[in-house]
């Protein structure tokens, strides 16, 4: 279903059908040309009276016969050409050939945008509008009119616009082959010209420089026969070089293990080696440039983690990058105002890591559990009092106010050399250190406990809640981790231009590295560095110039348009994470809600939704992170003030396999291979701390009310350890709230839940789920974009207890524990066979089948280690045989796992087999209790399911 | 359909992020407590040994001066109650924040600026001025009534369904646009209003309030009843009030969902033209980021006010405009804070902060659908 909807959302180009007949000339799709048209003539005369063309007409792009401005004017109605004449085509269905139909809707399409420039040329030659629009000038006047009069001007423009709307149109005549050709062509001369000034620096240092002379004119611009040799070479490579590319990265793809590691660190051994060589080849100005453009790369990477990888839009980010900056401006410089330690750099990179790390705290406690859009304002908010508290008079005694600190010195390595912003090259040296700490921290990170906490947040917080992870810390680390990694970006800002005003630190920039991080592609690192490279390295950041200077007047702009345009078009970005750009794609939101709506049966009562949307409140424990003691779990735990009752749980002697005997040792052995697994399960599954008569689970008058809905009223109910107990009743009788409130996920009103010995009350579902209750949703609730591998391990993430700092040093501990998360999750999914595990483990799990998904997310319960385990309706939507087997796997849970079971179901055949006893719920209230025989039998029972009348007969 | 019972009542602090935010509460109500005790303080007496002691210099403010802040903060709280409103009946309907909304009302103040110096220009502005007034409210509220709905029709109608955080950075990118539109056509620099005929500038008797405060805030309240009076008694406003609860059944009970939520955009819009106009009356002065701060700090009224809640809204925004006209001189300065003017915007996003630290469903109660709650 999913990949039938990716291949719908991105056309294969590639294998185009089977072409039929032509349409004839006159058969036109006229509502496309006029819209396009009608747009195209509004855009075209709003490009021309921002100035672009007078503005950007200094920029040579082929020498003589090709400005930027003129670009700037004649992009569009090409494109627009092209796309008047282009017919989606669906799956299965013949296209008709492209013909002169095509190139005659594409100049058609041109001449109406042409035409928006035409009627401009008559309004400039006889109005003046000067006083509002700034750019109404005989300039612009001269320029749409090629200096020959508006007449001339209007004229002309309509047949540019039809000739280049033709062209873009004739585009669908040239097969696919000539086609990439020629767009490789155009690109070619067009990359060639934008790049002038670090080519022609590696060309000169290459001791090229009569190529470089040859191809660029000498007052910039590619010369003519330069283009026409750029052109010509990129078509002839891009026909020759066909399908390499893409067999090259199949080829890639498909490595495996070692052979997989060994091609990767080939290609980062490359890329590094070019980025090394690269600075040592062009001049100051390049360097300068590149400099500015990691100095964004790395202040990318750091919002990917807080955005990408954690998605939590963070747009006060800049305040973290002011915090590095003035830090180490304070510290090291000698014209501090308050105090001047003069501290090395390095020294002060550390306390501005902390600083930063501090005030990440501060900021993200307060607005972590809130919804993701208020975060966003608030968070936007915080980084403005943060640059208007530097400005301030009141602080100024500390941070010199608008005059800011001046004088900061260089980075001194090592007493080796000074690095500083005279020497562009070296701060670029410096930079790319930092980025590629960066890139291994956001690699590392991506593929640790924390990274699948983080994943699983993304996809479904509540869920995420209830499977243990707690969703507080777990965001409140990635917004500290994003903070540092701005900080290194501020620390190196200081340094480099030798004095920081509150003016480097607007909310703008935030915006500008969320564009990069838009653009290249969200949680996607490769993604974002080239975003970067090529937003900052073309168009400049908020104060920096790119490589098109001339652009820089109108840099904002076009950063809005992209941000827009890739949101609407393409929103996983130029290089996307697989994962993310799956997420992020409307289309599978609503497919997933159609699948729910099928999944769930029909007439399924209302309030067994409840409590689903708790994400944001959600709080917790500690994550404890840098506890490399993954078993020590009374320091690791000691810390933890997150319970109330007297931290008898079962947790504090997790390490003690006494007591778990009943655990996986399966006589039976048909699901476990005949051996338990005594890995990381046996030695932190929660132990009993009840005693022994007690029951495992009781609930005392619990009640809940929606409003003036009593969902649940008064309800005695337990379960002994071992036990498996059915709850039945029908539609809206309280039998998810049920299970909701013993899972923590919403509060009762009235009454006490205890399990094992200790009241619920109060607890997150993190908690509840660390107690050792695992549960499974009605409307099956799997992260759907994680591998079926993925799902059970994130599961473990109560169990486990490894943080940020080991998975970056790859700690023996965090190295031992990811293999038994990873071994222990195989051996859950074993339970059900071979269904799950094999070709299987690494497939998202929206990919699998219902019923499988229905088993993903047992075993997903299973690998939390609980005690008790509840099942929310396991056998919904299934088939006879498969519940029937469904059925004996529950009774396996008990027998072979020793799992206390809970089950909500209405297949009476399940109830029937598999339960000890039988809760009947009706309004809220348990109208019988009792083995299966005596509830079918009770006429209340009967009564609640049947009405009145047939209780009777 | 989920009803979370957890917002009702603040649970007891069990963690380390309850116990900190729990401090944060008490010491941020702490220094406002301290801050006003100490401004009363000075008001009593400036030579108040408690008013002296955090800020040595402590003058006080006199009756006018007080009455000053209150008038200006507001008749500045107004106009971010009308932005509010859009704010807030886009989050009630579609339950996401647009971001760009800010734009529109700088697109509204634009217009104003462009059309009373036209009019200036011809001698209209001083011969009729009520006349031109009415003109330049209409223009303003046409051109931004335009840009919501061309918003809505071009960047988020083709979201909807798609994850909040799409939405929100698309219209993070509109306002972007927006802004840079204006500085491309229009140049970066300020531009300014004409000058306002005498009597409307003049201080009035006997409350001593310049003439154009009383207008914003008359035409705010003017405003304010014909927008209650759309939601709520007409065909278009149950419609609108239908759809904000549920999208789904509105559209089988026969409502038309797509024009309802461009209404609401047209609509919201229009409120925030107006405000634009009054800005340009009371600042005299436009500039593309205009929009970029009022536009925040109206999404903040809305909060305070409670999301989705339009008396809330306009309430909302009076709070917030009153807070940040007095707060700096009332809480901070007391303190001994130095340059509290500079602090204004500050204290508007701490008020933001503050609201959502204590009572996140805003000061007046949040109206939202469940689904727009999660």
């Amino acid at each position: 279903m999913i990949a039938a909807s990716q291949t719908a959302a991105a056309p294969n180009r590639e294998a185009a059908p089977p072409a039929g007949p032509a349409r004839p000339v006159a058969d036109q799709p006229w509502g496309r040309i006029l819209r396009l048209g009608g747009v195209g003539a509004l855009a075209q005369a709003f490009i021309a009276l921002s100035g672009m063309p007078v503005g950007l007409d200094e920029r040579t792009i082929v020498e003589p016969i090709l400005s930027l401005g003129y670009l700037a004017l004649g992009w569009l109605p090409l494109i627009l050409g092209y796309r008047a004449g282009h017919e989606p085509v669906l799956e299965g269905m013949t296209a008709p050939a492209p013909g002169g139909r095509e190139v005659v809707a594409g100049a058609m399409t041109g001449a109406a945008a042409g035409a928006g420039i035409s009627v401009l040329a008559a309004l400039l030659a006889n109005f003046d509008l000067r006083d509002p629009l700034v750019n109404w000038s005989p300039q612009l006047a001269e320029i749409c009119g090629f200096g020959l009069g508006a007449w001339f001007g209007a004229a002309i423009w309509l047949v540019i616009g039809a000739g280049a709307g033709a062209a873009g149109g004739a585009l669908h005549l040239l097969g696919g082959r000539v086609r990439r050709a020629v767009i490789a062509a155009a690109a070619a001369v067009v990359a060639a010209a934008v790049l002038e000034t670090i080519l022609t620096d590696l060309l000169e240092s290459l001791g090229l420089e009569a190529v470089a002379d040859w191809l660029y004119a000498p007052r910039g611009g590619v010369s003519w026969p330069g283009a026409m040799a750029l052109a010509a070479a990129a078509a002839l490579a891009t026909a020759a070089g066909r399908g390499r590319v893409a067999r090259a990265r199949t080829r890639l793809r498909v490595l495996e293990g070692p052979a997989r590691t060994r091609a990767n660190a080939g290609l980062v051994l490359a890329f590094g080696l070019a980025a090394v060589v690269l600075p040592l080849l062009v001049g100051k100005i390049t360097n300068e440039l590149l400099a500015n453009v990691g100095l964004f790369v790395l202040l990318a990477l750091g919002l990917n983690i807080v955005v990408g990888l954690a998605g939590i839009l963070d747009l006060g980010y800049v305040a973290f990058y002011a915090v590095g900056g003035y830090t180490v401006a304070v510290l090291t410089a000698a014209a501090s105002p308050r105090i001047a330690p003069e501290l090395p750099w390095f020294a002060a990179l550390l306390a501005a890591m902390v600083m930063a790390g501090l005030v990440g705290l501060f900021i993200g406690a307060p607005v972590i559990r809130m919804r993701g859009d208020y975060l966003a304002i608030v968070t936007l908010g915080f980084g403005e009092i943060i640059r208007l508290l530097f400005l301030s008079d009141w602080l100024s005694g500390w941070f010199g106010g608008a005059q800011g600190i001046t004088n900061i010195p260089g980075v001194q390595v090592f007493g080796l050399a000074t690095v500083k912003g005279t020497d562009p090259r070296a701060v670029l040296y410096l930079v790319m250190v930092f980025c590629a700490l960066a890139v291994y921290a956001s690699w590392r990170l991506e593929r640790s406990r924390l990274g699948r906490a983080w994943m699983a947040i993304r996809e479904d917080e509540t869920v995420a809640e209830a499977m243990g992870v707690n969703t507080v810390s777990a965001k409140l680390m990635a917004f500290v981790v994003g903070a540092v990694l701005a900080s290194f970006s501020g620390a190196i800002f200081a340094a480099k231009v030798g004095s920081i005003f509150p003016s480097s630190f607007l909310i703008l920039i935030s915006i500008i590295i969320l564009v990069i991080v838009i653009f290249g592609g969200m949680g996607s690192v490769a993604g974002v560095i080239a975003g970067a490279v090529v937003l900052i390295g073309v168009l400049g950041g908020p104060r920096q110039p790119g490589l098109l200077q001339e652009l820089s007047e109108y840099k904002l702009l076009v950063y809005g348009a992209l941000l827009v345009w890739i949101m609407l078009k393409r929103p996983q970005g130029l290089i996307p994470n697989v994962r993310r750009s799956r997420e992020l794609h409307p289309e599978e939101v609503l497919q997933d809600a159609w699948l729910q709506a099928v999944q769930t049966p029909a007439g399924q009562n209302g309030d067994d939704d409840d409590g689903d949307e708790d994400g944001d409140d959600e709080d917790g424990d500690d994550e404890d992170g840098d506890d490399e003691d993954g078993d020590g779990g009374h320091d690791g735990e000691g810390e933890d003030d997150s319970d109330e009752d007297g931290g008898v749980d079962g947790r504090h002697d997790r390490e003690d396999g006494e007591g778990n005997g009943d655990y996986g040792e399966g006589e039976d052995g048909e699901f476990i291979g005949g051996a338990g697994f005594d890995g990381l399960s046996r030695r932190r599954r929660p132990r009993r701390t009840g005693g022994a008569d007690e029951p495992l689970l009781e609930t005392r008058g619990l009640g809940v009310a929606f409003g003036g809905l009593q969902a649940l009223a008064d309800l005695d109910f337990e379960v002994a350890e071992g036990e498996i107990v059915s709850v039945i009743g029908p539609n809206g009788a309280g039998k998810t709230t049920l299970f909701n409130l013993i899972s923590g996920m919403i509060p009762p009103s009235s009454g006490d839940i205890r399990f094992d010995g200790a009241s619920l009350l109060g607890m997150d579902p993190n908690q509840v789920a660390d107690r050792g209750i695992a549960r499974t949703f009605q409307n099956v609730r799997l992260f759907s974009n994680m591998t079926v591998l993925e799902n059970v391990m994130v599961a473990q993430h109560c169990r486990t207890r490894q943080g940020p700092l080991s998975a970056l040093l790859r700690t023996r501990n965090f190295r031992q524990e990811e293999a038994e998360i990873r071994t222990y999750g195989q051996f859950v999914l074993k339970f059900f066979g071979s269904r799950l595990i094999g070709y299987r483990l690494d497939q998202p799990a929206a990919t699998l089948s219902y019923a499988n998904r229905r088993r993903l997310e047992i075993a997903r319960a299973m690998a939390t280690m609980p005690r008790l385990i509840l099942l929310d309706e396991p056998v919904a939507g299934m088939n006879p045989v498969e519940s029937a087997r469904l059925t004996e796997q529950i009774g396996l849970l008990r027998s072979d796992w020793g799992f206390t079971v809970v089950l909500i179901e209405h297949d009476m055949n399940v109830v029937r087999d598999v339960s000890d006893r039988v809760v009947v719920l009706d309004h809220g209230e348990a109208i019988a209790q009792g083995s299966y025989q005596e509830v079918s039998t009770n006429p209340a029972v009967i009564e609640a399911y049947l009405g009145r009348k047939a209780a009777a007969q | 359909m989920a009803i979370d019972i957890r917002r009702r009542g603040a649970p007891r602090p069990r963690t380390r992020i309850d116990w900190f935010l729990t401090v944060l509460r008490v010491v941020a109500l702490g220094l406002i407590t301290v801050g006003l005790a100490a401004f009363i303080a000075q008001q009593v007496n400036p030579a108040n040994p408690f008013a002296r002691w955090a800020n040595p210099d402590a003058t006080g403010l006199t009756g006018a001066q007080f009455q000053g802040l209150v008038v200006a903060g507001v008749s500045q709280g107004a106009m971010y109650g009308l932005i509010a409103l859009g704010y807030s009946m886009v989050y009630g309907v579609l339950g996401f924040i647009n971001f760009a909304h800010g734009e529109v009302f700088m697109v509204g103040a634009m217009t104003g600026m462009i059309a009373s110096n036209k009019l200036a220009d011809a001698g209209a502005w001083e011969s009729n001025f009520i006349g031109s007034l009415v003109l330049i409210v209409l223009l303003a509220t046409v051109a931004s009534t335009a840009t919501a709905v061309i918003m809505e029709r071009v960047a988020y109608r083709p979201l909807r369904g798609s994850p909040f955080l799409v939405a929100l950075i698309t219209s993070i990118g509109v306002s972007f646009f927006i802004q840079n539109v204006s500085v491309v056509l229009l140049g970066p620099g300020a531009k300014a209003y004409p000058a306002l005929p005498d009597w409307l500038t003049a201080k009035r008797t006997p409350l001593d309030i310049q003439g154009t405060r009383i207008l914003v805030i008359v035409v705010a309240a003017l405003s304010m009843a014909l927008l209650w009076f759309l939601v709520e008694r007409t065909r278009m406003g149950r419609s609108m009030r239908a759809v904000a609860e549920d999208k789904e059944i509105a559209a089988l009970m026969g409502v038309n969902v797509d024009r309802t939520i461009v209404t609401t955009f047209a609509v919201g819009g229009a409120m925030a033209g107006v405000a634009g106009i009054l800005w340009g009356l009371l600042f005299r002065s436009v500039v593309h980021t205009t929009g970029f701060l009022p536009g925040i700090k109206a999404f903040s009224a809305a909060v305070v006010g409670g999301i989705g809640n339009m008396g809330g809204a306009m309430a909302g925004g009076v709070t917030l405009g009153a807070a940040e006209a007095v707060g700096p001189l009332m809480i901070l300065e007391p303190l001994g804070v130095s340059g509290v003017s500079q602090l204004r915007d500050a204290v508007a996003f701490a008020v933001l902060i503050l609201v959502l630290l204590i009572r996140p469903s805003g000061l007046f109660g949040e109206r939202l659908s469940a689904q727009d709650r999660a």
